[in-house]
């Protein structure tokens, strides 16, 4: 049967909304009496404020309010955080980074608010600060937070260890075997260091959040990828009922985990609060990069192997910059100590991974939280072992690769993918570009941090229509099209029956965030679940009607049939209630016990990336060109092809971004390059001419259809892969990311002066 | 980001401009494209009472050839430069470096006068218009008069117009035989370019010059002496001679390069103009 | 104080008279004088094209642009594009070929296209590519934006 037109329009339902410019974002928001907030931002990274006067500014005509850290004392708790307690809704007594927020002004009018600012004057009373992870360490380094308070179980499961009279707010380690006997047997040991800097998420749209209070009730709409933890969070703070908080989540303009957990929702409900008027606060994307961004890394590996290209034993040293608050860093730093070992066969192993605290802009979730960091530095070793021991690198891989069903540690779920056939596929690909073999390879497998736990309603209407509550968020994934094909599978309905609402919590159920690539996943299990309650219902319904068991019964799209015989959901509903209205509703909540999973060890699934590219240098100006970019993904199923391949191509152009350009730079604590020009994203031209991407299929991951997560894996290989091609083709190796062309043009000096 | 309030002028003739901006000399910006302007005015680097729009005066946008002259207007936009067939024609090495720059929405709004007068550091034009030896000509109340582009920049967002004056176009003798100009452009910025311009004309010498590099554009004399004693040669002694040229220039450190490496990369970018001459003249 | 103007322009192909202050940015105009969002703001410095508008047919970034300029002009924006029963075929050529995610950047891509196509009709991908490096997608990596701007080209 060949589907009608409408049919595939209303499948891409939000596609249409998007190209004709009618999806509505956050920052599209607009609610009656509305009044517009602008922050006002530290200049300086680390100070006490010893005076914040805002008479000036609170009496321009149009002010409505000013909000401060003289406010704190108003609130049901002053701090937040999901980890550690570490953040103030506005800052307090001090500011801890540049670019930190002191005030927010709210006006009638985003010009007066703006102009509001420039009336406020600042004494800032400064401190030592430090913005570079290996100083924070230092015993006489400034502290950033003199106490800390560990929350357990709040969002995530486990607590972060913080280190008292220290920055150091994360602290873990994995060991296993006996690391220093396997260094004595080995026959070669390499240490080196690898640094990866703090990253920008440069979402295309900036946070924006709207806060209204009606009474003692709460509803805020905000682009933020875990409704669930924001509603949270804000309990806490303002001393709501959770039933009393309603977050609101449209379209959202991007995320990459940059709108994840919790970022500027209090400090804008606290404005909200005072002006006792909705407000609404629409961040620039510069002040979205002072928000939040990637935690930067230095990791030191050393790694011994015998003779053969065994590897026998491997320890790690992470060091995670966090910047001024723990935001998600500590769950960073956990997945880069697993990332770091790589999908190998390693018996001893000693890592330890620490996350700190500096005077720079907060460290945040970014698509495959520590993993780039991690298998930047792996990758990359891994060829300067393959180079030194005149190894194939590929060979030198699938030496120590685990099989499908290997463990990487045993207390994580054994592998659930081939990575030896990957990286065939991979190399099959590339040749298949043109141009010969690839130049460079990295292979990755990382596990997502997911907490099984989340549900949803699927309700069948009685004209056929179906609605779809989750509150998974669409942050460009294309979650909406992968909900609406389960729906429609286990219902075997039309997809363009079927609508998924907002994100709304006060009518979708808990779920517990969109990130770590589970949406398909978890979502998309609660949503199958969902529709089989409801496709149970409606057998139910149509047995009593038919006169017959649920077994002879099977539904048709807009209806159940027995044999030939066919009843439309009206049909039935009136015969079942009396009146040709009403619905069934089905319901879902998936949760770590959930019938007939294996949800027991973590992760869910591997997510596992093979990548492997070919580069041009200009040798006179260093400017490095990626020609050729293969990335294979074993995605288990791909529910929704088109997009799949499409989160593959986006990880693998910001994995370039990663790899070549991008940096937040810090100089004497100030941001240098934290704006939209100053800071540099890959744009069309630096697209590789030749790219294509592997989906593998084989139906055996935990989701629906046998779908695994995807879209984070993508990333991890980019740079590593780049960074061997460059060292094959033009023999020069770069530690530090990114390779730009000045630290390339330096590199090929070296080269030249050593070779002379 | 939001500009400040301030009283709009648009006039339609270039007399009424010429007064206004005399009559509010103390507090006007002329404001053509707007793709410096308003941006600095909106993160309030810059802010001015009065502006005098001088986009809607038709002749100021105008492109002739007068003979041995192009004459561009100074509100002609990149992109007309760009696409302008007598300027393809005469001046590939122009319209070329006009379709190039920036990105398609500043090259449409974005006017050739505004890239001069603004004189952003790192702006192409000019290095370009000074190589070619273009005369600007501006005027006042107090009348008209010609600067040479190679002149009109002093320094960073520095120039010798006076404040009440208009840049009304740009001339440019069309004598050379072979234009070329080369950059590095690391995300949006140029961190280094070099224009050569060989003449028809034997006698006349040519001219090397650098931009993008210092804090404005700079001649390269012993490249230019190295060239027209060495027609056609590209020999180490010319890569010592520009080398010679930028070792003088005061470069410092910034966010997009360090002075070593912007010395590498404008002797780079110089030694690639000079070459591409070089072998225009070879087919030529 | 701003002076204030009386202007006079084709919105989407409506006439439009309005007074505006002379400080007041397209962008503003014309999402809060008159709903239309589909113009996104993102980098407000014009790099990266969210908020890119047709004005006579060209490509503008109203963030930087006041809305005094548009007097006697043609603008476009993403609503303008397409009829009420029928997609432009550049809108369909993106949702054809996937060349959007979050969708954020979209309006600009499109109407960054239409400027291309309009005064070159059969661009190369080479083109292509020069012609949208000013437009920033995040979410992409861009390869599907260039094969839906290529599926275009004549
Ligand atoms: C994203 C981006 C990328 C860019 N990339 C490049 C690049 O690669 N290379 C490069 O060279 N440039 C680049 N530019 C700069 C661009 O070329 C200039 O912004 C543009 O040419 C300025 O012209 P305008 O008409 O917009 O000037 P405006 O912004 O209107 O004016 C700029 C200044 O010049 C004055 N002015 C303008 N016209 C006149 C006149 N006729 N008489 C007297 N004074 C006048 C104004 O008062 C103002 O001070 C870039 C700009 C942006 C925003
Ligand atoms: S918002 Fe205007 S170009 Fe980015
Ligand atoms: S689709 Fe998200 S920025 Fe382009």
């Amino acid at each position: 049967m060949t589907k009608p037109a409408t049919d595939t329009n209303a499948a891409r339902a939000d596609l249409l909304e998007k190209v004709t410019g009618r999806a509505v974002y956050a920052s599209d928001i607009s609610v009656p009496g509305m009044a517009h907030g602008r922050i006002l931002r530290s200049a300086v990274p680390h100070a006490r404020i010893a005076r914040l006067d805002d008479a000036a500014a609170s009496a321009l005509d149009g002010v409505v309010s000013v909000l401060t850290g003289e406010d704190l004392p108003t609130l049901a708790h002053d701090r937040w955080g999901l980890f550690l307690n570490d953040r103030p809704v506005i800052a307090g007594e001090k500011v801890r980074y540049v670019g930190e927020p002191l005030a927010l002004v709210v006006a009638e009018t985003p010009e007066i608010a703006e102009a509001a600012l420039d009336l406020i004057d600042v004494d800032y009373e400064h401190l030592p600060f430090v913005d570079d992870a290996t100083a924070a360490l230092a015993p006489d380094a400034p502290l950033l937070h003199e106490r800390h308070e560990s929350i357990a179980d709040f969002y995530f499961k486990g607590q972060a260890k913080p280190v008292d009279g220290t920055n150091i707010f994360q602290n873990y380690g994995v060991s296993t075997g006996d690391v220093d006997a396997a260094e004595r047997d080995a026959a070669h040991v390499f240490e080196q260091t690898y640094t990866f800097p703090g990253i920008s998420h440069f979402a295309i749209e900036p946070h924006s959040v709207v806060a209204a209070f009606d009474g003692g009730r709460l509803t805020v709409w905000s682009g933020a990828q875990s409704p669930t933890a924001v509603q949270k969070v804000l309990s806490r703070v303002f001393g709501l009922a959770l039933s009393d908080i309603r977050i609101i989540v449209p379209f959202v303009g991007g995320g990459f985990g940059g709108k994840a957990s919790v970022k500027i929702e209090p400090l804008v409900v606290a404005a909200a609060r005072k002006a006792g008027r909705p407000v609404r606060v629409a961040l620039t994307l510069e002040e979205s990069m002072l928000t939040c961004r990637r935690l930067g890394a230095s990791i030191t590996l050393r790694t011994s192997l015998d003779r053969d290209g065994k590897i026998l034993a491997k320890r790690g040293t992470i060091l995670l910059d966090g910047g001024a608050y723990a935001d998600t860093g500590p769950a960073v730093a956990v997945k880069a100590a697993h990332c770091v070992i790589g999908p190998y066969d390693i018996a001893n192993l000693e890592i330890e991974a620490k996350a700190v605290y500096t005077n720079t802009v907060p460290g945040a979730a970014f698509r495959s939280i520590g993993g780039p960091q991690a298998v930047w530095a792996t990758e990359s070793q891994m060829d300067e072992i393959a180079e030194a021991m005149s190894i194939d690198p590929v060979d030198l891989r699938h030496r120590n690769l685990l099989p499908r069903g290997g463990e990487i540690l045993d207390s994580l779920r054994a592998l659930d993918a081939d990575i030896g056939e990957m990286l065939g596929q991979a190399g099959q690909a590339i040749a298949s570009l043109g141009g010969g073999s690839a130049a460079g390879i990295a292979v990755a497998a990382t596990d997502p941090g997911i907490l099984p736990l989340g549900g949803s309603l699927v309700r069948v209407l009685a004209d056929g229509s179906i609605t779809v509550m989750s509150n998974s968020v669409d942050i460009g994934q294309g979650v909406r099209a992968v909900l609406r094909a389960v729906v429609a599978k286990t219902l075997n309905q039309d997809v363009g029956s079927i609508r998924v609402a907002d994100p709304d919590t006060a009518t979708a159920p808990f779920d517990w965030g969109t990130g770590a690539s589970r949406s398909t996943v978890i979502m998309g299990l609660a949503v199958e679940d969902a529709a089989q309650d409801a496709s149970d219902q409606i057998l139910e319904l149509a047995a009593s009607i038919f006169d017959g068991a649920p077994n002879d019964l099977r539904l048709v799209p807009g209806g159940v049939a027995r044999g030939e015989d066919v009843l439309s959901f009206e049909d039935l509903y009136h015969r079942a209630f009396g009146i040709d209205s009403g619905e069934v509703v089905g319901r879902a909540m998936v949760t770590p016990a959930r019938k007939g999973s294996d949800f027991a060890k973590s992760p869910l699934f591997w997510e596992t990336a093979v990548g492997t590219c070919d580069v041009e240098l200009d040798e006179m100006t260093g400017e490095l060109a990626v020609t050729r970019y293969v990335g294979v993904a074993d995605i288990g199923h791909a529910i929704n092809p088109a997009g799949a391949e499409g989160q593959e191509e986006g990880a693998s152009v910001q994995g370039i971004g990663h790899a070549l350009y991008e940096q937040l730079d810090y100089r004497e604590g100030q941001p240098v390059n934290a704006t939209p020009v100053a800071y540099r994203v890959p744009a069309a031209a630096d697209v590789p001419q030749h790219a294509h991407t592997v989906l593998i299929e084989n139906g055996d991951g935990p989701g629906p259809m046998g779908a695994k997560g995807m879209g984070e894996g993508g990333i991890l290989p980019v740079a590593p892969a780049i960074g061997n091609a460059l060292a094959r083709r033009y023999g020069v190796r770069i530690r530090d990311l990114p390779m730009t062309p000045e630290r390339i043009w330096r590199a090929l000096r070296e080269r030249d002066h050593d070779a002379s | 980001m939001l500009p400040r309030p301030f009283t709009y002028h648009r006039p339609t003739s270039l007399d009424e401009a010429v007064t206004l901006m005399a009559r509010h000399v103390d507090d006007v910006s002329p404001y053509a494209g707007g793709t410096e302007l308003l941006l600095a005015m909106k993160m309030h680097f810059a802010d001015y009472e009065h502006l005098v729009d001088l986009k809607r005066i038709s002749e100021l946008r105008a492109v002739k050839r007068n003979g041995g002259t192009l004459s561009i207007g100074a509100l002609a936009t990149h992109a007309a430069i760009a696409a302008d067939a007598a300027i393809q024609g005469s001046l590939p090495a122009l319209a070329g470096l006009c379709g190039s720059i920036a990105n398609a929405r500043v090259r449409a709004a974005g006017t050739i006068g505004g890239n001069l007068c603004f004189a952003e550091p790192r702006a192409d034009p000019p290095v370009l218009l000074a190589a070619l030896d273009a005369q600007l000509c501006l005027i006042s109340a107090r009348g008209e008069r010609h600067v040479a582009a190679s002149q009109f920049i002093t320094g960073a967002l520095e120039t010798v117009r006076a404040p009440d004056e208009i840049l009304l176009r740009i001339d440019i003798p069309l004598t050379a035989r072979s234009t070329r100009y080369e950059r590095v452009v690391h995300g949006h910025r140029t961190v280094a370019g070099a224009a050569a311009v060989i003449a028809q004309d034997a006698h006349a010498a040519p001219r090397v010059w650098l931009g993008c590099v210092a804090t404005h554009p700079v001649a390269l004399p012993n490249a230019e002496a190295h060239v027209a004693a060495n027609p056609g040669v590209l020999d180490n002694a010319l890569t010592q001679a520009i080398a010679s040229d930028i070792a003088r220039l005061d470069i410092a450190d910034d966010e997009d390069a360090s002075a070593d490496y912007r010395r590498h990369l404008a002797t780079t970018v110089a030694i690639r103009a000079i070459t591409a001459t070089v072998e225009q003249e070879e087919r030529a | 104080m701003s002076s204030i103007h009386e202007i006079t322009l084709m919105l989407n192909g409506d006439p439009v008279e309005a007074a505006v202050a002379a400080h007041t940015l397209l962008v503003d105009f014309l999402r809060d004088s008159h709903a239309l969002r589909g113009v996104k703001r993102s980098c407000d410095m014009q790099v990266c094209g969210a908020c890119t508008v047709l004005v006579d047919g060209r490509p503008v970034s109203s963030c930087t642009m006041l809305a005094v300029d548009a007097d006697g002009a043609s603008v476009v924006t993403i609503e303008g594009l397409g009829g009420p029963d029928g997609l432009d075929p550049v809108q369909e050529a993106f949702l054809e070929h996937g060349a959007l995610q979050c969708g954020f950047c979209t309006p600009g891509f499109i109407l960054a296209t239409k400027a291309l196509l309009a005064t070159n009709p059969s661009p190369s991908r080479e083109e292509i590519v020069h012609h949208l490096s000013g437009n920033i997608c995040r979410c992409t990596g861009y390869q599907k934006i260039i094969e839906a701007v290529e599926s275009l080209a004549r």
